[in-house]
């Protein structure tokens, strides 16, 4: 298999010669990241691990500043380096580690096995270019259609996201769409490949709720079509709800808990989760207060010791500040990272 | 489990009502905020330790003793010309040797600082209070007012800077501090203007502004105390950059001889008075060139620092 | 777009009305008699003197002789100097001079400016960063008549490499000047390339175009770069013609008959009409090139178009 610049091989896709169609989609194995500053060293993401399967969504949950938007780029392979390093861990894509991989052939995932969408459509595409021109460069690039062809799969593209009159709007700028379809947009430029996994960043963050409906529909849609596994990066526990299958709670760098939604949210395995739970608005308070979790996510230049979470945890004892709790099973597919999780567990069945 | 401070998971029913509550159950000793610092204190930690900084500031430091106190550097009377002296070549007594008038040139040198930092600072802090108060105008009040001074600020840049100071400059007389200052301050400020009104125009969208002025703030309060300290720092860094540009300026208006006048000293002059000479007596060029040269690059090097410190997005 | 332009020209007459005639003002509320000091030691009879201002209209008020001047320049007539001399072809001999010096200077300036720009740019905080950037603020610092006279020092003389004086060794003798001129627009080109390319590399559609795979050079070459080229390209459209009116200290050291050297010597001999033609004159070319400009950054920037 010869691996032109671009990275496309003869039949137009990569398969590294260690490719295992029966190992798991994606795997990630105790991601450590770090960032060298000129104040110190930020430990953005220690210890991460998590598994994704086929057709299965994923939610990566965590306050802003909790390392989850660095997971993804890492696994992506986008952290700006310097100042990011990914100092250990393992990425494995169908059973090959992405990290070990060398620079063109990790490109030519890129966009082709992988894909990201990001947060605001907006500043995440190119203002200069047209959208239909950004959209066919992905195919130009990675398999070198011709301007052509390219241009017509960005129209099939466009349609397949339920924009209207794709064959005009291919030639509209960024800023000429509204938010919505620009989000649609960017989600018809991360499939151009067909990618066997899509990592979406706060993909509705900047939206409307109601077009956060629809895109997270349309996310849905293409999912089942596609079969791919869509990982969910976000802070908002409503549309966890909704969509995911599992989730990875994030703290301050490091993962709390794991495990099906449906479970964790009914009965959530550690105080932070608990106390995320807790601080959202449901009609069954009304009337009543809403309680946030005191005090505000630590300086990633200085986590705290033992258990991240410790000082704002209202169940914490000594041991939380001396020694950091593990990851450890606490339920078929599920685990947390909490010296007193089975307490918390309990909790839940009152 | 343990129970060493007394305090364990509580009942679901016995929820503590308010945050407040659990703030007091738990003791937040241990809780870690973002530490707040405002865009000034912040610039000031880069600054201390910025070597280009430090740089920048000692030839300023330099240069404006110099000129503040010549007497320091040297102990010769830049006046005192014998024509006996004339051109000889720098040697060990007297470093930069003699002009054409047989005037001890290292000594007209260090005077020549005193004329080049004042004009450059005044000048500049002329032209800056000006600019800030007319921006000011400009950007807040917006409409008609902007309109008006936008155009006269258009007609200053559609004439050509030196053009239009060697115009202006061969219609006076005398021409002292006061005259060429005045000339440089009248081309200089509309650049200062436009810098400061779109600072303004940007600061005055910023919801305190509109807070302050629902709590009934006056429209003069507003500009001094809210919009001022958080528009003025590209004008500063400017300002720093405009005192070594005016420096720059002064000297080649006096070059050009529609300057400063004799017996005034100036490096700008002095230089004039050289470039008949280069090949025969180069030290009439070298030596106010270079210190032309240094000053000027203080200040610019200091406008330089000052950006990365001040400008966010450089950060 | 036709709508905006037109809008613009409509901005731009009170600023050349107002620019012309301040020059005009200036040039001709000169205390002193030019007519006088034209004549020199022997006074001219004074019949003649009255017939020369008539000729000149120094005699009529101030704005009587602006607005005759301006109707004068609408049909093409600058005037004349007080030596009987056309502006129009005092103007048309030097005139060309400037440009050639100012569009060898624009050719030097961007091309070397650009690269040096895009090498510091992409290597933000780094050796050849550093170095772009003391490098061009010493560029800047040297007051260009020091650094034309040094240049001609090393260069002309002591190495005889260039011609140092005069237009004796055809377009030879522009390089040197041109080198001087554009030195400065050199470093702020430099330096403005190098800002906006660091700035869009850490945009957001950058981050975008490296996840979908493209390769650095592709991120770089097509993507930044496009977005950092706007206003490196809009500084560029205006400094022609500032290079041109700019040009007074380098044909002065350099010995160019350009405008420059024409309007400094004319503005010594109070000779108004040659001034305020060649202030006309740029003045003009400011204007147009100020709307090239705006078409220009309408063309490269899409976001703007609909304004």
């Amino acid at each position: 298999m010869s691996v032109t610049e671009e990275g496309q091989s003869a039949e137009g896709g990569v398969f590294p010669l260690d490719y295992d169609p029966t190992a798991p989609l994606l795997e990630v194995e105790d991601l450590h990241v770090e960032f060298r500053t000129r104040d110190g060293i930020v430990k953005a993401n220690s210890g991460i691990s998590y598994t994704l399967r086929e057709e299965e969504t994923l939610a990566i949950v965590g306050e802003s500043g909790s390392g989850k938007t660095v997971s993804a780029q890492a696994v992506m392979g986008i952290i700006d380096s310097p100042p990011g390093y990914i100092t250990q861990g393992a990425a494995r894509l169908r059973g090959v580690d992405m990290f070990e991989l060398p620079d063109p052939e990790r490109r030519a995932m890129r966009g082709e096995r992988i894909a990201m969408i990001f947060q605001d459509a907006l500043t995440a595409l190119n203002p200069v270019f047209p959208v239909g021109w950004q959209i066919a460069e992905t195919f130009r690039a990675h398999r070198g259609t011709s301007k052509r062809e390219a241009r017509k799969h960005a129209i099939e593209l466009l349609d397949r996201v339920r924009i209207p009159a794709a064959k005009e709007r291919v030639n509209a700028y960024p800023h000429e769409f509204s938010g919505g379809m620009r989000q649609r947009a960017m989600i018809a430029m991360s499939l151009a490949l067909d990618p066997e996994v899509l990592i979406a960043d706060e993909p509705t963050t900047a939206l409307d709720v109601t077009v956060q409906a629809q895109i997270m529909n349309l996310l849905q849609d293409l999912q089942d079509e596609t079969k791919m596994g869509l990982i969910l990066i976000t802070h908002d526990l409503a549309v966890i709800a909704e969509v995911a299958d599992r989730a990875l709670v994030m703290y301050a760098g490091k993962a709390v808990e794991h495990g099906p939604v449906k479970e964790i949210f009914l009965n959530p395995g550690h105080p932070y989760t608990l106390g995320l739970l807790q601080s959202i608005a449901r009609p069954e308070q009304k009337g009543g207060k809403l309680i946030p979790i005191v005090g505000s996510p630590p300086d990633l230049l200085h986590v705290p010791s033992g258990c991240p979470f410790h000082p704002r945890c209202r169940y914490r004892q000594d041991i939380c500040s001396e020694v950091e709790p593990p990851m450890t099973d606490t339920r078929p597919g599920r685990a947390s990272a909490c010296h007193f999780a089975e307490e918390v567990l309990a909790l839940g069945k009152q | 489990m343990s129970d060493s401070q007394g305090q364990g998971p509580e009942h679901e029913g016995q929820q503590p009502q308010t945050s407040l509550e659990v703030a007091e159950l738990v003791e937040l000793d241990d809780v870690q905020g973002i530490s707040g610092a405002s865009l000034w204190s912040d610039a000031w930690k880069q600054l201390r330790t910025s070597p280009v900084f430090l740089i920048s500031l000692g030839i300023i430091i330099l240069i404006s003793v110099m000129a503040i106190a010549p007497g320091l550097f040297t102990n010769a009377d830049p006046r005192a010309c014998d024509l006996s002296n004339s051109l000889v070549r720098p040697s060990a007594d007297h470093w930069f040797g003699f002009d054409l008038q047989g005037c001890d040139y290292y000594a007209r040198t260090i005077y020549g600082a005193r004329i080049s930092v004042s004009i450059g600072l005044t000048v500049t802090i002329f032209a800056g209070l000006l600019a800030v108060v007319m921006g000011s105008l400009a950007g807040y009040y917006a409409g008609a007012t902007d309109s008006v001074i936008a155009r006269l600020t258009d007609i200053w840049f559609a004439i050509p800077t030196i053009l239009g100071a060697i115009v202006i400059l061969s219609l006076l007389g005398t021409r002292g501090f006061f005259q060429v200052s005045f000339v440089l301050v009248i081309l200089g400020w509309p650049t200062m203007l436009r810098l400061y009104r779109s600072s303004v125009l940007s600061v005055k969208e910023l919801d305190y502004i509109e807070a302050a002025r629902a709590l009934g703030a006056s429209d003069f309060r507003i500009l001094s105390k809210h919009i001022l300290p958080n528009a003025i720092a590209p004008v500063l860094i400017y300002a720093a950059i405009t005192v070594g540009v005016i420096i720059s300026a002064e000297a080649a208006l006096s070059f050009l001889g529609v300057g400063l006048q004799l017996p005034a000293i100036s490096w700008g002059l002095m230089i004039s008075g050289a470039q008949t000479r280069i090949l025969s007596a180069p030290h009439l060029l070298l030596f106010p060139g270079l210190f032309l040269s240094v000053t000027v690059f203080g200040f610019i090097l200091m406008g330089d620092s000052l950006r990365d410190a001040l400008d966010p997005k450089s950060r | 777009m036709g709508r905006y332009l037109t809008r613009r020209v409509l901005q731009f007459i009170p600023v050349f009305i107002g620019a012309t005639f301040l020059i005009f003002a200036l040039v001709f509320m000169i205390p002193g008699d030019p007519i006088r000091a034209l004549s020199g030691d022997k006074p001219l009879p004074q019949s003649v003197q009255d017939t020369l201002r008539a000729q000149y209209n120094l005699d009529k008020p101030l704005w009587q002789q602006y607005a005759l001047y301006v109707g004068g320049v609408v049909q093409g007539d600058f005037g004349e100097d007080f030596r009987g001399r056309d502006v129009r072809e005092i103007m048309a001999e030097r005139i060309p001079v400037t440009f050639r010096l100012a569009l060898y200077a624009f050719l030097f300036e961007m091309v070397i400016g650009i690269i040096a720009g895009i090498l510091a740019g992409l290597n933000f905080g780094g050796f050849i960063d550093n170095l772009v950037r003391i490098s061009t603020l010493v560029v800047i610092s040297i007051p260009i008549f020091v650094f034309g006279f040094m240049a001609q020092l090393l260069i002309g003389v002591r190495f005889d490499l260039l011609p140092v004086s005069g237009l004796r060794d055809g377009q030879a003798s522009y390089i040197m000047p041109a080198i001087v001129l554009g030195s400065v627009s050199l470093a702020y080109i430099a330096r403005l390339t190098r800002t906006s390319l660091a700035e869009n590399m850490r945009a957001d559609y950058v981050r975008t175009a490296t996840a979908k795979g493209l390769s650095r050079r592709r991120v770089v070459g097509v993507h930044a770069l496009r977005n950092s080229m706007i206003p490196v390209i809009t500084f560029l459209g205006v400094d022609l013609g500032a290079l041109m009116g700019g040009a007074i200290i380098t044909e002065a050291i350099f010995n160019l008959p350009g405008i420059g050297n024409a309007v400094y010597q004319a503005t010594l001999r109070q000779e108004g009409t040659v001034v305020v033609g060649i202030v006309t004159f740029l003045v003009l070319v400011f204007m147009i090139s100020n709307l090239l400009v705006d078409v220009l950054y309408a063309v490269l920037d899409p976001r703007i178009r609909y304004e």
